[in-house]
């Protein structure tokens, strides 16, 4: 099944269109095991997370990740055609490089590689004050760095206070604080940027 | 030549005088002296000390140039110190630079500024300006010979050591850029479409729908796409199947999100 056929019989079992036996709409979830997902006790934070991951990727090798952490250690990430990859937007595995930074959370095999549910490649959320709009850029302003955001035509969201996520950015203003989330271009000071938050600090 | 070397004196006064007053006044600006390159020198905790003991030599050096316009008191004093001050403040921002990038130079106000090409400069046009005033040794009031060339002088000087200095782009150049982009079309503008997914999640994750399942998902957003009046957001849910969300694409109406989960008919390799 290709992905087109994939994404119509989807769209027919949400929409219901169409009779599906496979679409059951809530049948397999249960209420009980909802509440049953197993928790890391929040008083012990010293405990590191098993089902996380962090680093940058040194190696691809089929579908296996080699993950270099920021402490040092090593990580094999298993990535299914389960796992949602972010990397600017929701992406697929070709679009991972060695290189990328990335953070990872799945499931922790006996064999000691993370089964991923979720990557988001490169993402960086950070404060920063804007010093110049130019041109599909922003200039920011970072605890004294400067950083290069890039405005991505049809990617790049803003929210102005609490008003709805908008594709519209003439709103934003110099000298203005902001938050952006994004995703980091490996070894540069340039963002994509992802979704800027603007006026939600004070400033 | 005497009148522009007898502004000298008075310019870095002024600057002098200025920097001193924020070291020595502003509280904010003692207590950020921990994030300044001094930090780096003198350790975190003596820093605002030290901070506000910079301030006092500043405006010591201020009182002797000032002092210069005594008839017994040479010119050259305050002129040497200067000297002595812009060249220990290069040093500093070149060793900051150095040893200590990400730190802010703390120099003329409160407000934090990386130390860049500006700062330095700022730095050499007042070693500049010292250098001058010692050698022509003339002392500040013969600038009254000629005083409106004296003043157009201190203005041009005091312009260039404002446009060098990072600390006071919030007062002029994010106001003349904010005037740029009020004048001519913001250079944003044409780049509007009509749905981030931002938005559709924010929505999405307000839904009963979501409630319902939220707890179920493994995975953030698989895929997504529009479908007429819907868009269509899949995530994985912990028994491995898939979780299908159609929420209304272009109005706001979280309780008409639906929600479907499939369980997948072939597993596909990735």
């Amino acid at each position: 099944m290709d992905a087109m056929d994939r994404r119509r019989l989807l769209t027919s079992a949400v929409l219901g269109t169409a009779g599906l036996a496979t679409a059951t709409a809530l049948g397999p979830l249960s209420p009980e095991p909802a509440h049953a997902s197993p928790a890391l006790p929040a008083t012990e934070p010293v405990v590191e997370d098993p089902n996380f991951a962090e680093g940058r990727i040194t190696g691809i090798s089929g579908t296996m990740l080699l993950v270099t952490g920021s402490d040092t250690v090593l990580h094999r990430i298993r990535v299914t055609n389960g796992t949602s990859i972010w990397k600017l937007y929701p992406t697929t595995f070709d679009a991972v490089d060695v290189g990328d930074g990335l953070y990872a959370r799945g499931v922790r095999m006996a064999d000691g590689t993370l089964a991923a549910d979720s990557l988001w490649v490169n993402i960086v959320s950070m404060s920063v004050q804007i010093t110049a709009i130019g041109n599909g850029w922003l200039h920011l302003d970072h605890d004294n760095k400067r950083i290069v955001g890039r405005v991505v035509p049809g990617r790049t969201a803003a929210v102005y206070r609490d008003a709805p996520t908008t594709g519209d950015l003439s709103k934003l203003r110099v000298g203005r604080h902001a938050h952006i989330i994004g995703a980091w271009r490996p070894d540069t000071n340039e963002v994509d940027l992802a979704t800027v938050y603007a006026g939600t600090v004070a400033g | 030549m005497t009148v522009p070397a007898a502004v000298q004196p008075l310019l870095l006064a002024l600057v002098l005088a200025a920097s001193a007053r924020v070291k020595l006044t502003s509280r904010t600006a003692r207590s950020r002296a921990t994030g300044t390159a001094l930090a780096a020198i003198v350790g975190k905790r003596r820093a605002p000390l030290a901070y506000g003991m910079v301030g006092g030599v500043e405006a010591v050096v201020a009182l002797a140039l000032l002092a210069g316009g005594v008839p017994v008191v040479p010119q050259r004093i305050g002129a040497a110190l200067a000297v002595a001050a812009s060249t220990a403040f290069v040093g500093y921002l070149g060793y900051a630079r150095l040893f200590a990038p990400d730190s802010s130079c703390g120099c003329v106000s409160a407000r934090q500024a990386p130390i860049r090409w500006r700062s330095f400069a700022r730095a050499v046009l007042l070693l500049a300006a010292s250098v001058v005033a010692l050698v022509a040794g003339t002392p500040w009031p013969a600038a009254v010979a000629r005083p409106y060339l004296a003043v157009g002088v201190l203005v041009v000087e005091l312009a260039a050591v404002a446009l060098l200095s990072p600390e006071l782009d919030e007062r002029w150049l994010f106001p003349v850029r904010r005037l740029v982009l009020r004048v001519r079309p913001h250079p944003l503008a044409g780049l509007a479409y009509d749905l981030p997914l931002a938005s559709t999640v924010r929505q999405l994750e307000r839904s009963p729908a979501y409630r319902e399942v939220g707890g179920r998902l493994r995975s953030d957003v698989l895929d997504h796409w529009d479908e007429g009046e819907w868009r269509i957001v899949c995530y994985r849910t912990d028994s491995a199947a898939t979780a299908v969300f159609a929420v209304p694409r272009l109005r706001y109406d979280p309780d008409s999100v639906r929600v479907a989960v499939v369980t997948d008919p072939e597993p596909v390799p990735a």
